[in-house]
């Protein structure tokens, strides 16, 4: 629901931006045929209901990081601290208010308000849903006993105003004793309405806007669109007409005017707006080509670069201009260096302090030190979370010339942890050597692009695992009910570095790639309360890892295939179990203890009280 | 509500019903399909509200009516007179024959029952 919500607040913002626009680019049409305006509306309502869009370089919307960028950032505030880079409009402003809060209620108090912005958003949905129906069935019953007048003419005298009303075979209603002039008006116009869709497009907008009902803008949009949509529609039974019948053309729709009332109103011919209307009939003049090429060139260029999204290129590219002025081919520039970390984005909860140079002896180093908080510490411990620091190093490498290796240090204030990076690390990962990427501000970019899929990618996976592994039928991952789910993600992190660490092992060997991999089992097997202050948990771990060729892998004792062709975690020590420390705020991963060493033991709790006891 | 004070729909549909009476009730609903496009559910539920309101009685599915076209339309007419004219006959009539001329047979018809009405 709150994903729900997220996805219509973004569409809402993004089409508020083009309403705005088109709102402005209605007043250049003032003098143009009402039909461009009605026209206009149509992006409006394509980024209202439609959540997706193509790119352009072209779009007049802002960027995204104006807008509510990632939907699960929100929705799952764990992705939230992985992802990096991407912030989001009401995260920021969320957070901004939030700072004196601690950092690890933060992102579940965003969650909580999300959760009760959300469920606001659809008790308000029902409660216009369920006026409207109200009003619609108090209507077709004042309807019921209309009477046919002809083809799809009913007369009635409960009505005062004509309207169209009927999805599929729309109806006219027109009120009884109405004088055979106006008639005629009122079913010209109708008749225009229905062969234009109107009666169709009418409710789809009215229900856009239920869905949007937070929004005022919307709301202004949709009393805007009907006002085109009726001026457009008048205009129309003028051009049509062969006579000028724009005097009482007016007097018929002023006699008829009625203050309509209720949300859901029908197409109607005496609606409001009628001063504007009988203002824009009178002012009327037949159109003529060349007025109308520019309006029609307008609508089209405005429609399209309002439906697409803004591309991201620019972006990518003013900040690859803002990297490249602090290129340098010496890591003993500081100024340049202390400049190019400051551009960085670092991940949630992470925040650069200050950098040092190791540049007395070769080989030449960096270290950034950042500042973050115990939790978000034990988070990057794991290997397989750290590719925001892996872009960020790639960056540097790119653009400090000698430099050899790179270190992060996360600090908690307490305990420190190295992140290392080096030079071949680096033109490994991209492939080429990582300064080539600097030659220009488009391969930069390009590298700066490259970087966000990876990790955007990597965010996703990682996801997949954890949600196959916690429901998974082998044996859901079982925690206390005080745990919060997050804390099972690092578990599942956890297990992963575990995962990769056999993978390296496994590739040692340059003809074995292993192509794909799963967890089949992440379970808590046992629990310890008086080993350490904290609790210790141990997990068994089943994984499967997918050679691209089996034959290629050397099978020591004890390891095992199965019937597909994926290798099992065990070896001639049995199975891996991961051992992990946890209180009521943090939750560390200590090490692994081999089945095979429990079983020779005798005794689980021995083999984890040796490891404890080896870790100190 | 008077009880003579018909709307468009239910005055329609004793305009049928004077014209065919005593009617079977499904042959009435088959006419009100034709002419007024009502479904059969609207005619059945407006027979029994006019046979509430003992405009009309429905007995063994035979419809009848209880008033005659001249009292409504008598209704009708006092009605507007009181309603648009202050009860004022010669007001009605002036506004009435504006603009109009009238045949003269017409007229003799009108003078007689002017007669007839003072005697």
């Amino acid at each position: 629901m709150s994903k729900l919500f997220i996805t219509v607040l973004n569409m809402s913002i993004t089409a508020s931006f083009a309403a705005l626009i088109i709102i402005f680019a209605r007043m250049l049409l003032r003098k143009s045929p009402k039909i461009f305006s009605y026209a206009l509306w149509a992006v409006v309502w394509f980024r209202l209901i439609c959540p997706v869009s193509f790119e352009s370089a072209l779009s007049l919307l802002p960027g995204q990081n104006l807008m509510f960028y990632n939907v699960d950032t929100l929705a799952n505030p764990n992705a939230l601290s992985e992802q990096y880079g991407a912030g989001g409009a009401v995260k920021q402003t969320l957070e901004s208010t939030l700072t004196a809060v601690n950092t690890s209620s933060n992102t579940n108090l965003i969650d909580t308000a999300v959760k009760i912005a959300a469920a606001v958003w659809i008790l308000g949905i029902a409660i216009i849903l369920c006026h409207s129906a109200i009003s619609y069935l108090k209507l077709r019953n004042r309807i019921s006993a209309a009477t046919f007048y002809k083809d799809n003419i009913f007369e009635t005298d409960q009505i005062h105003t004509p309207f169209v009303l009927g999805l599929m075979r729309p109806r006219i209603y027109i009120p009884t004793g109405l004088e055979q002039k106006e008639l005629d008006y009122i079913l010209k116009h109708e008749q225009i309405h229905i062969k234009r869709r109107d009666y169709v497009i009418k409710p789809i907008a009215f229900f856009t806007v239920v869905l949007h009902w937070f929004n005022p803008i919307v709301w202004i949009s949709y009393f805007l669109m009907s006002k085109d949509m009726e001026m457009s529609c008048d205009e129309e039974v003028i051009r049509q007409s062969k006579e000028d019948i724009r005097v009482s053309y007016s007097r018929s729709l002023l006699s008829l005017s009625m203050k309509q009332s209720g949300l859901l109103a029908p197409l109607a011919f005496g609606e409001s707006n009628i001063k504007a209307r009988i203002k824009n009939i009178i002012n009327y003049k037949k159109p003529v080509l060349w007025a109308i090429c520019p309006a029609c060139i307008l609508v089209v260029a405005i429609s399209m670069a309002l439906a697409a999204n803004p591309s991201d290129k620019i972006e990518y590219l003013a900040s690859a201009e803002k990297f490249l002025e602090y290129k340098t081919d010496y890591v003993g520039d500081a100024s340049k260096v202390g400049n190019i970390i400051s551009l960085l984005d670092f991940p949630e909860n992470v925040n650069y302090s200050y950098f040092e140079l190791h540049t007395e002896n070769v080989p030449y180093g960096i270290t950034v030190h950042l500042n973050t908080d115990a939790k978000t510490r034990n988070k990057y411990t794991g290997t397989i979370n750290q590719t925001p620091f892996e872009k960020n190093a790639i960056i540097m490498f790119s653009l400090i010339g000698n430099v050899d290796y790179i270190n992060f240090n996360l600090t908690d204030g307490q305990n420190d942890y190295l992140i290392q990076y080096t030079k071949d690390q680096a033109d490994a990962m991209t492939g080429k050597d990582v300064r080539e990427f600097s030659l220009d501000k488009k391969t930069f970019a390009q590298l700066l692009k490259i970087g966000d899929k990876i990790e955007e990618s990597f965010i996703n996976e990682n996801k997949n695992s954890s949600i196959t592994t916690i429901g998974g039928a082998d044996g859901p991952l079982k925690m206390y009910e005080t745990d919060k789910v997050d804390k099972s993600e690092q578990i599942v992190a956890f297990a992963w570095e575990v995962i990769n660490k056999d993978i390296a092992y496994y590739e040692e060997n340059p003809e074995v790639k292993i192509i794909d991999s799963k967890i089949t089992r992440l379970e808590r097997i046992e629990s310890f309360d008086d080993l350490t202050d904290k609790t210790i948990d141990v997990y068994a771990l089943e994984y499967r890892l997918l050679p691209e060729d089996l034959s290629k892998v050397v099978l020591a004792g004890g390891m095992d295939v199965d019937e597909d062709g994926w290798l099992k975690e065990t070896s001639s020590m049995g199975s891996p179990l991961l051992v992990v420390s946890r209180d009521d705020d943090s939750i560390e991963f200590i090490g692994i203890v081999m089945t095979g060493t429990a079983v020779e033991e005798g005794s689980l709790k021995t083999v984890v009280r040796e490891l404890l006891e080896k870790n100190q | 509500m008077s009880k003579l004070k018909l709307f468009d729909a239910e005055y329609k549909l004793m305009d049928i019903v004077w014209e065919h009476e005593p009617i079977n009730s499904t042959e009435l609903t088959k006419i009100c399909r034709q002419k007024l496009g009502w479904k059969k559910s609207t005619t059945y539920t407006m027979i029994r509200k006019l046979a509430q309101r003992d405009i009309l009685k429905n007995e063994n599915a035979t419809v009848t009516a209880l008033l005659k076209r001249k009292d409504v339309q008598k209704y009708e007419s006092e009605a507007l007179l009181e309603d648009k004219f202050n009860g004022s006959l010669p007001a009605f009539l002036a506004a009435f024959l504006q603009d109009k001329k009238l045949s003269e047979k017409e007229a003799k018809e009108i003078q007689k029952m002017i007669e007839e009405a003072t005697k």
